[in-house]
């Protein structure tokens, strides 16, 4: 008997919790009272929280942060599983690449070597001036090494 | 006309004489008109470097010769002619005429074409490797292969060992890239550039009319007179792409918005229904 009253409670106090932390929810999705917080701090200036919100203000915030929660669960649903993929590792991608510093001598190299490569093939490509090349090749150059490190930890096992 | 006859016949052997001797001929006759000539044959033009030309004899075999058996696999002469005729476009089609380190080069190549041709394809679901525990399965790999060759090659498992290590790693990238951003990025980076993507897709997707553009114009330019009759309106053609902007971002929500449910709780924890779906934010 102790042992199902302990359950029970606790149930009781699982679903307040869940109660409590819920401010809304906009076709399912929930808007949890830390968001709305979020949210009325920065339009209230700190000044106001959602517990002191009078009713109309929390259907007014509700309304507010609804579309930008539809967006997200429409981004997640619509978009393909390639689109996010090509999406985040470009991000990340060109977060890694802000990060490094390619030096200019080292694009010349590459520039002087793709050039020479270039005039072996006999390509008819116009090769343009180092200088308006060279802010791309030093990209080239360090996506090319994020990757070398990356494929360096990498585990391949082929069968 | 004995004699006539004895010029002509004389004429014509001259005519008929080889070139080649025209070097020598043209220097005896320049010795001989030439005042000023020192009475020296010119050999100028005549080479004395050239090495006399290799008079190897190559045995020829037929072309259904077997040249050599390796586990059982019989090549014969026209196998190592038509690979060797392939590889050196055209230039080396004879076999009979490598030397021997290049005969065994021939041999083991075939051996290795023959080995790949009857090497046993696995199903396209088998598992041909596995990237930072990530499963490659055979399918992936054909398709992969088919397009970086233009369809001449679909068959992962017909290709070499060096080969396939190639082409994994190349597959391998895209795996190692993902699960790095997967590790790195915050739950709220990644809704936050979805959201972009997604929005982005949805505004090339959206027309905006003049019409559409210029009633916000006057929505907004009402708006601002309202709250300061001496505020100064921009001219509609200095803010049209802002104008736009907003056009669209107002159809996106409208869309999204529309037969939205949305439910409250409120700080007594009563619940109640919001169905003000067409308001816009």
């Amino acid at each position: 008997m102790k042992k199902i009253l302990v359950t029970f409670g606790m149930l009781l106090l699982g679903t307040s919790d869940v109660m409590a932390t819920t401010a809304a929810t906009v076709n399912g999705i929930e808007i949890t009272v830390d968001e709305a917080n979020k949210a009325l701090k920065v339009l209230s200036k700190d000044k106001m929280t959602w517990e002191k919100l009078p009713e109309d203000g929390k259907t007014q915030l509700v309304q507010m942060m609804a579309p930008s929660k539809l967006v997200s669960e429409a981004a997640r649903k619509e978009l393909s599983e390639k689109e996010k993929e090509v999406a985040l590792s470009g991000f990340w991608m060109q977060r890694s690449m802000s990060k490094m510093s390619i030096s200019d001598k080292k694009a010349k190299e590459v520039y002087e070597k793709m050039k020479k490569a270039a005039k072996a093939a006999k390509s008819k490509e116009k090769i343009p001036d180092f200088d308006k090349a060279k802010q791309s090749i030093k990209m080239q150059i360090a996506q090319e090494e994020i990757l070398t490190k990356l494929m360096k930890n990498a585990d391949i096992k082929i069968k | 006309m004995k004699k006539s006859i004895f010029a002509m016949g004389l004429s014509l052997l001259v005519l008929q004489s080889p070139l080649a001797a025209d070097t020598l001929k043209n220097s005896l006759t320049n010795i001989l008109n030439d005042k000023n000539s020192v009475g020296m044959v010119n050999l100028d033009n005549l080479s004395i470097n050239g090495k006399p030309k290799s008079t190897t004899h190559f045995k020829k075999r037929s072309p259904n010769t077997i040249i050599s058996t390796v586990k059982g696999y019989k090549i014969r002469k026209k196998e190592a002619d038509a690979f060797l005729n392939k590889v050196t476009k055209g230039k080396v089609k004879d076999y009979d005429r490598l030397p021997k380190k290049q005969r065994k080069i021939v041999i083991k190549e075939l051996v290795k074409i023959h080995t790949l041709k009857n090497k046993k394809s696995r199903p396209p679901t088998a598992v041909i490797a596995t990237v930072n525990g990530i499963k490659i399965i055979k399918k992936e790999a054909d398709s992969f292969l088919k397009r970086m060759t233009s369809g001449r090659v679909e068959d992962f498992d017909k290709l070499d060992k060096k080969q396939q290590k190639l082409l994994i790693r190349d597959l391998a990238r895209p795996i190692v890239l993902k699960s790095t951003v997967d590790k790195n990025l915050t739950v709220e980076e990644k809704d936050g550039i979805l959201r972009q993507v997604w929005l982005e897709k949805q505004k090339s997707a959206i027309d905006v009319t003049n019409d559409e553009m210029l009633a916000l114009y006057e929505e907004k330019k009402a708006q601002s007179l309202a709250a300061n009759p001496n505020a100064v309106i921009p001219p509609y053609l200095t803010i049209g792409k802002q104008l736009r902007g907003e056009v669209i971002e107002r159809k996106i929500t409208q869309k999204l918005m529309k037969d939205v449910k949305i439910k409250i709780n409120f700080e007594n924890n009563t619940s109640k229904d919001s169905n003000k779906s067409t308001k816009i934010i």
